[in-house]
């Protein structure tokens, strides 16, 4: 029940970055809309991206005597960082909706919109958990004495990997990309996404073992 | 019985450690916990709050250590830090929600009663409040809950001469029933001889004393004298000798077999003279 709780608070701390979150919808609607060669599966990568990039925000823009608040609540070991990971699991659930809604909302602006095999959605979900999950392991793992900017930095990475990389895969490697799209089926997808949920789990273990080990302040 | 037992505690950084530092404080009394800058003060509060690990020892709160019950472990405690812990950008409903999630003897109605009567604004972010009222939203906050030992951590640095005052007196309120405790570690000395029963002093990551308030002043005279008076003997027998043109001052032990020359003046020290005195031997 404390997980909830500690997920609570980062949504409350995450209520400032909201407007700038959707922007990326935003930007997301007007190329489904525009882009009639592209697939609205775009609109959920966007959303991702930017979920992914948030998911760790309501934590890193804390000072990290601000931090000893929340570490001195009472809850039993692992709790706070469990509520961390769960509040970055709900971002990336409600980025992945709110793709659907701009993509619905499209839809009925051009009705031609096609959305495409739903198991891409939930594999592209998959992805993003992993490299959510690396993201916020980053924060465990980066001294808390390193310099803010630098952590902000190494933080950015997993999602600009997420976004950027998967372009500049597609693009260099068109045949990668052909044959798994070939080979991925409802059933695959699925397991992937298992998968992707598994690993996620272990790097909340891991932030946990890591954060039990280190002095909050 | 001891509400706090601190026993053996220890922690090494790169360039300080603390040594094997143990104290122990009844219900119902107020410590201070004095030392210089960098002297360990933060370290052991941060070992007790269990916001830093000790390599060993152990601590434990109305007979309950960490290990055995961390969620009621962190519910006794109260802690009042020098800066605000709070998340800058969350506003006192934001504190007041979170305080009701987490501490079931969290009384909204008293949080309510403190923060109307210090006139915190509910809606403002706590970037935007100054030191004092950062300082009674800490207390607001632990004092609208039930809890065993309050911890202040320099909580009454830069506060105008009314707002110690009040809190000197919260905290003589919070003791009276004779079931909790403060241990407040501060600079402002003139603080604890008004309301501290127990003072340990901490130099260097070492314990230099800990005793009765009363019983630390009874132990020692302050003496003064001109610089006639301070034969070799004498010499051997002060403690931190202050040298100036006029004289010199310096603690003389009661218990010291040395007699005092005629025409050296002596006085009850206070605890401010005891460790100054007490830093300029070790020195």
């Amino acid at each position: 029940m404390r997980i909830f709780k500690y997920a609570k608070i980062d949504f409350i701390m995450s209520k400032r970055f909201v407007l700038f979150m959707l922007l990326f919808p935003i930007l997301a609607f007007i190329i489904v809309l525009k882009d009639t060669d592209s697939t609205p599966l775009f609109a959920s990568i966007y959303c991702l991206f930017i979920g992914i990039i948030l998911s760790s925000s309501p934590r890193m823009s804390q000072h990290q005597t601000e931090s000893g608040f929340s570490k001195m609540l009472p809850s039993k070991s692992g709790e706070d960082v469990k509520g961390h990971f769960l509040f970055a699991f709900c971002l990336l659930l409600f980025s992945l909706l709110l793709s659907w809604i701009i993509i619905g909302v499209a839809a009925l602006l051009r009705p031609q919109l096609d959305f495409g095999p739903f198991h891409y959605y939930v594999l592209v979900l998959g992805a993003a958990l992993v490299f959510s999950g690396i993201e916020n392991l980053i924060y465990y793992l980066i001294p808390t004495d390193y310099a803010p900017q630098t952590a902000n930095l190494l933080r950015l990475l997993p999602g600009m990997l997420f976004f950027f990389g998967g372009i500049f895969f597609a693009d260099s490697l068109p045949n990668i990309v052909l044959w798994f799209v070939t080979w991925i089926n409802p059933l695959r997808s699925y397991i992937l996404f298992f998968l992707s949920a598994i690993i996620f789990l272990i790097f909340m273990e891991i932030a946990v073992v890591r954060n039990n080990s280190r002095d909050a302040l | 019985m001891n509400l706090l037992e601190v026993r053996n505690i220890q922690k090494q950084y790169r360039d300080f450690s603390l040594q094997d530092i143990s104290f122990s404080l009844p219900a119902g009394y107020i410590m201070g916990y004095i030392g210089q800058n960098g002297a360990g003060k933060t370290t052991t509060l941060n070992i007790i709050t269990h916001l830093a690990h000790t390599v060993s020892g152990s601590v434990s709160i109305d007979g309950i250590r960490f290990e055995d019950d961390p969620v009621k472990y962190r519910e006794m405690i109260g802690y009042i830090g020098d800066t605000s812990y709070f998340p800058e950008m969350l506003t006192l409903q934001n504190i007041r929600e979170i305080l009701k999630d987490f501490y079931p003897s969290f009384r909204p109605q008293e949080f309510d009663h403190y923060v109307n009567r210090w006139n915190l604004p509910l809606k403002k972010q706590i970037r935007t409040y100054s030191r004092g009222m950062k300082v009674k939203l800490m207390f607001a906050s632990v004092l609208s809950r039930d809890t065993k030992l309050l911890i202040l951590d320099e909580a009454t640095n830069g506060l105008d001469p009314m707002v110690r005052k009040e809190v000197l007196t919260l905290l003589q309120e919070y003791i009276s029933d004779g079931q909790k405790s403060v241990l407040f570690s501060t600079h402002i000395l003139e603080d604890l001889e008004q309301i501290a029963d127990y003072i340990f002093f901490i130099d260097n990551g070492k314990k230099i004393f800990c005793d009765a308030r009363e019983e630390l002043t009874d132990r020692y005279l302050l003496v003064r004298g001109g610089n006639d008076d301070l034969t070799p003997a004498l010499s051997h027998a002060l403690i931190g000798i202050e040298r100036n043109k006029f004289g010199f001052e310096a603690l003389y032990s009661a218990k010291s077999d040395i007699i005092l020359p005629a025409g050296i003046l002596t006085a009850k020290p206070t605890i401010d003279q005891i460790v100054v005195h007490m830093i300029q031997e070790m020195r």
